[in-house]
């Protein structure tokens, strides 16, 4: 997906100007990768970065998922 | 041209490479696609919109994720001299605070009144003064000896441009409210804002009123306490650049320390003797109210820039 991608389907949780930062802490964790597309032949312009969830990624948000729903119970309380 | 070009070019000289590839070019690429999109269907108003977001992403990017990106690769790159900043940085602001409110919270003592809070109260008029000499002693002290790559100058400018950033708000937003709690404690009663608990605003618009009823005395007054703040707002970024000329004078750490202290003393007495004496007609006049603010900063910044044009080549 595209940083621009996440901001829109995020419903405005993410910002254009944060989504970035965040984007490459979590590639500095390897939680995601990124490449760049080709550049835009007619136009010109920079080529976007595109972003994937990596193994270690999904394991870590599968973990993060199951604590988050055991707990919500006991916070709840 | 694409759109965004001469912004990305501009970015190129004050971030590095790692920090475009992951911060402005990704923001630059999504304006230049989505305006593309909008214009190839004909949506010219949505093209527009598209343009300022865009615009207004970046400068979002740049001015507040940014700095502290370049300050974590300086970190990271220069791990020694960050410390040797940090250490003398903050005891150079911790013993200027303490020098600034010595006096005032004396006051406190002798109407047996003396609380942590209200000694809190007196802190914010001591950050403006407080953190220019943090800034330029963590700097002299802590880049003392090294050679001043692009990226220390890029670290010192960005520094300078948040201490300024901290100074304002601190002025602004902080500091008369501060001062007016404080008086108001101390009187036990409601007390009528003098010029240092007045909000910016206030200040021009009381100094204008009094220069229109011809008391150009007090309007003198009120327009050097007006301008001396943001004066002294942007004496973070000028103490920056002189810390920097003076690390190229290769200068001993008592030598250092000296100069700091020297500086604080002078900036500070400039500011307290023309406060005492500034009620004359003279600086009713805005340009002069202006000159006189601005002339230690200008001093300071213009000695920083000599010093570091006569450095020798190789430390560039």
């Amino acid at each position: 997906m595209y940083g621009l991608q996440l901001v829109s389907s995020s419903r405005r949780r993410l910002k254009r100007g944060t989504v970035y930062v965040t984007l490459g802490r979590m590639e500095d964790k390897g939680y995601i990768r990124s490449r760049l597309e080709a550049p835009p032949a007619r136009t010109g312009g920079l080529p976007r970065r595109l972003y994937e969830c990596t193994a270690l990624g999904k394991r870590v948000l599968t973990a993060w998922t199951r604590v988050a729903r055991e707990l919500l119970p006991e916070f709840a309380r | 041209m694409t759109k965004g070009h001469r912004l990305r070019q501009w970015a190129t000289r004050v971030c590095s490479a790692q920090t475009m590839a992951r911060l402005i070019d990704p923001v630059i690429a999504d304006l230049q696609h989505e305006y593309e999109r909008a214009k190839a269907d004909r949506r010219g108003l949505r093209a527009a919109i598209i343009l300022l977001r865009g615009y207004w992403a970046f400068w979002k990017v740049f001015s507040l994720q940014v700095p502290a990106v370049l300050l974590r690769e300086f970190r990271v790159s220069h791990r020694d001299s960050f410390v040797r900043m940090a250490v003398p940085a903050a005891i150079a602001m911790v013993m200027a605070c303490a020098a600034l409110i010595v006096e005032p919270a004396r006051s406190i003592r002798q109407r047996d009144m003396l609380g942590v809070w209200l000694v809190i109260l007196l802190l914010p008029q001591a950050i403006p003064f407080s953190v220019p000499i943090s800034i330029f002693t963590g700097i002299a002290y802590g880049l003392r000896r090294r050679p001043l790559t692009r990226r220390v100058r890029r670290f010192v400018l960005m520094l300078g441009l948040a201490g300024t950033l901290v100074s304002a708000s601190t002025i602004i937003w902080v500091v008369p409210t501060a001062n007016q709690t404080f008086r108001t404690v101390i009187a036990r009663q409601v007390v009528i804002e003098g010029p240092p608990e007045m909000s910016s605003r206030e200040l021009r618009d009381h100094a204008l009123a009094w220069k229109s009823r011809g008391q150009t005395a007090k309007a003198g007054d009120l327009l050097f306490a007006f301008h001396a703040r943001w004066a002294l707002a942007g004496a973070a970024l000028a103490f920056a650049i002189f810390g920097l000329g003076v690390t190229g004078l290769r200068l001993g750490r008592i030598a250092t320390v000296l100069v700091a202290a020297t500086a604080f003393v002078v900036y500070v007495t400039y500011f307290a003797e023309l406060g005492q004496a500034r009620s004359s007609s003279v600086f009713s006049h805005e340009g002069l109210a202006v000159t006189f603010a601005w002339l230690p900063n200008l001093l300071i910044l213009l000695t920083g820039l000599a010093f570091l044009t006569n450095e020798p080549r190789r430390t560039l």
